[in-house]
């Protein structure tokens, strides 16, 4: 996914010189390098100091420019977090913020590495849209589309600042789903008894996990939200009322993201009971990208077990909670 | 006395503005915007270039007050200078009132919203570098405090200033040596600060801060062969020109409205 949005990230940059690309020394990494290869003027490393890149950014937004910040998720929600919410967010500048490796896509480098709150972060600060793409076309259409400043899929461009969360690998197209009214993607089945609601990686996971509940004849719509902010409420709410579960999916914190957005909706308006898939509230660890989506539920198989455990025993609470034990001896210092 | 009788004069008038507004809302950080008084009269009645009428002229030098809590003090500057009415003076930290407890970026004639020390610094920097890029020529004075001095933000973007050459860039420390809870120096002492930003890679310059002349030298344009942003280290007095203020750590911040009162009156006298 990093070299599609780097991709289109310097073709934005080709295209519009107020474009100013700020990278936090991760640019062989995030792909912004190419940038600065071919657009020396228009890319900075700022070093290792985030706060700093994230304050320049706004400083940039407001002499004229529309700069791109770029860096590892984890990193540049976290350590940046004040300077987001202060700096970018209450004036509403138009900056992008492009957090590669996002989830536990930087899955070999550990819990340091692995973006499992940004979404939650990023929600709740005012003004700020809210982008997951779900695979590499995703990420080069929309990310171009965010770039521009011209809207997304033909809409007016939305005001303020826009996170874009993004997976470190490649990912394939995911088949089917016709974009809807609210850049939502639907997968649909006749009279369904469950809707899944999911972003990112979780989207083809869910479309294989709605398959594997037709067979055991549970009926299950797939919803794609490419928008996780402004959260497209009616449409989603359309598509998920008549249904008697909706399970959330998302490689993030069960708390505060995707899972949040859905949660408030039907909070407030009523309706089915709401099943919020994802990493429970733990720390994640080490391993190879697949299997760590494996260890923590966001698999088609885990998905479709849980949400079958969840219409029988309405007790069912999703993924277990609870801290990760790494350790297999008692330290004693 | 500093042989510019007129800022002398603006800096009085403001002084008292200051504090009438701080003791109209009751609360405030009077310390904090006294010894700032002299450097917002030097930079916005002589050395920028600025359209009061025009606030948002691309072209002009811009102000960016990143120790936030000094607010008042550019409130009194933004309404004697006509770019807010002066009937807001009186509405100091009231709700709905565009003279928020820290600068508000929707706040006409603010630049930069600051009040989390150290952030409005890297505002400053993206500033410089953007108004460079565009060939506008304007400056951009960001004032910090001495304090504000222990957030390592500010020497990352003291270090990613002087790595981009930003000659256009000039900081103020307002070395009053105090903070919230007591002296700098017993705190976490940041001196040697003018050895501090000259490793940095900064030009420095030092001056008494209550004294016009000596900022009027600090702040000219630099004439240096190697362009290098400028730190002018500002030696002031916590609550200058209140007698009972002046050095004493307990009037950084303060919610004592006849205190203030007897601040007020005392500045009416001077």
């Amino acid at each position: 996914m990093r070299d599609a949005f780097g991709a289109a990230l310097l073709r934005a940059c080709e295209a519009d010189e107020r474009l100013f690309v700020l990278d936090g020394d991760c640019s062989h990494s995030t792909r912004s390098g190419r940038v600065a290869d071919r657009l020396p003027g228009s890319f900075l490393n700022t070093g290792i100091a985030e706060q700093n890149m994230m304050g320049m950014a706004a400083g940039l937004a407001l002499a004229g420019l529309r700069p791109v910040v770029s860096g590892f998720a984890s990193i540049l929600v976290g350590r940046a977090a004040e300077q987001i919410l202060l700096s970018i967010g209450w004036p509403g500048l138009p900056v992008t913020i492009a957090g590669h490796y996002a989830g536990m896509s930087g899955s070999l480098e550990g819990a340091p590495h692995h973006a499992i709150t940004d979404l939650a972060f990023m929600r709740s600060v005012p003004g700020m849209n809210v982008w997951v793409p779900a695979d590499d076309a995703d990420a080069e259409r929309l990310g171009g589309e965010v770039l521009a400043g011209t809207g997304v899929s033909g809409a007016p461009p939305l005001p303020g600042p826009n996170y874009l969360r993004l997976c470190r690998n490649p990912v394939p197209p995911v088949a089917g789903g016709p974009r809807g009214p609210g850049d939502l993607r639907v997968w649909d089945r006749p009279a369904p008894e469950v809707a899944f609601v999911a972003c990112g990686v979780a989207v083809p996971e869910c479309v294989a996990a709605a398959e594997l509940l037709g067979r055991h004849g549970v009926s299950a719509r797939v919803l794609g939200a490419l928008r996780i902010k402004p959260f497209p409420d009616a449409e989603v709410y359309d598509l998920v009322r008549s249904c008697s579960l909706v399970v959330t999916v998302e490689e993030h914190t069960t708390i505060g993201g995707l899972g949040g957005a859905v949660a408030e909706l039907i909070a407030a308006r009523g309706g089915p009971r709401v099943l919020r898939l994802g990493i429970a509230d733990t720390f994640t660890e080490t391993g190879p990208y697949r299997q760590l989506l494996d260890r923590y539920g966001i698999e088609a198989e885990a998905i479709a077990a849980a949400t079958r455990a969840a219409r029988l025993d309405p007790d069912a609470g999703g993924a277990p909670s609870g801290h990760t034990e790494l350790l297999t001896v008692t330290n004693t210092w | 006395m500093s042989g510019h009788p007129e800022l002398d004069a603006t800096a009085a008038r403001l002084r008292l503005d200051t504090m009438r507004m701080i003791a109209a809302a009751g609360a405030g950080h009077p310390g904090s915007s006294l010894s700032a008084i002299e450097i917002l009269t030097v930079l916005h009645y002589h050395t920028m270039r600025h359209r009061p009428a025009d606030p948002t002229w691309a072209e002009r030098d811009r102000f960016v007050l990143s120790k936030g809590h000094a607010a008042p003090a550019l409130y009194a500057v933004l309404i004697d200078l006509g770019v807010l009415p002066r009937e807001l003076a009186g509405s100091l930290r009231a709700l709905g009132s565009p003279l928020q407890g820290h600068p508000d970026p929707r706040t006409r004639g603010i630049e930069v919203g600051s009040g989390s020390l150290g952030q409005a610094f890297s505002v400053a920097v993206g500033m410089a570098l953007g108004l460079g890029r565009r060939g506008l020529g304007a400056r951009v004075f960001a004032l910090l405090g001495d304090g504000e001095c222990q957030e390592g933000q500010v020497w990352e973007a003291a270090m990613c200033a002087a790595q981009l050459g930003l000659a256009d860039l000039t900081v103020i420390v307002d070395a009053n040596g105090i903070q919230h809870d007591g002296r700098t120096a017993d705190i976490m002492g940041a001196a040697p600060l003018a050895a501090k930003w000259r490793a940095f890679g900064w030009e420095v310059v030092e001056a008494d801060g209550h004294d016009c002349a000596e900022l009027i030298a600090a702040l000219a344009p630099s004439a240096g062969p190697h362009p290098r942003p400028r730190a002018v280290i500002a030696h002031t007095v916590k609550g200058r020109g209140v007698s009972f203020m002046e050095d004493d750590p307990n009037w950084h911040s303060v919610a004592d409205p006849g205190r203030l009162a007897e601040a007020v009156e005392e500045l009416s006298h001077a």
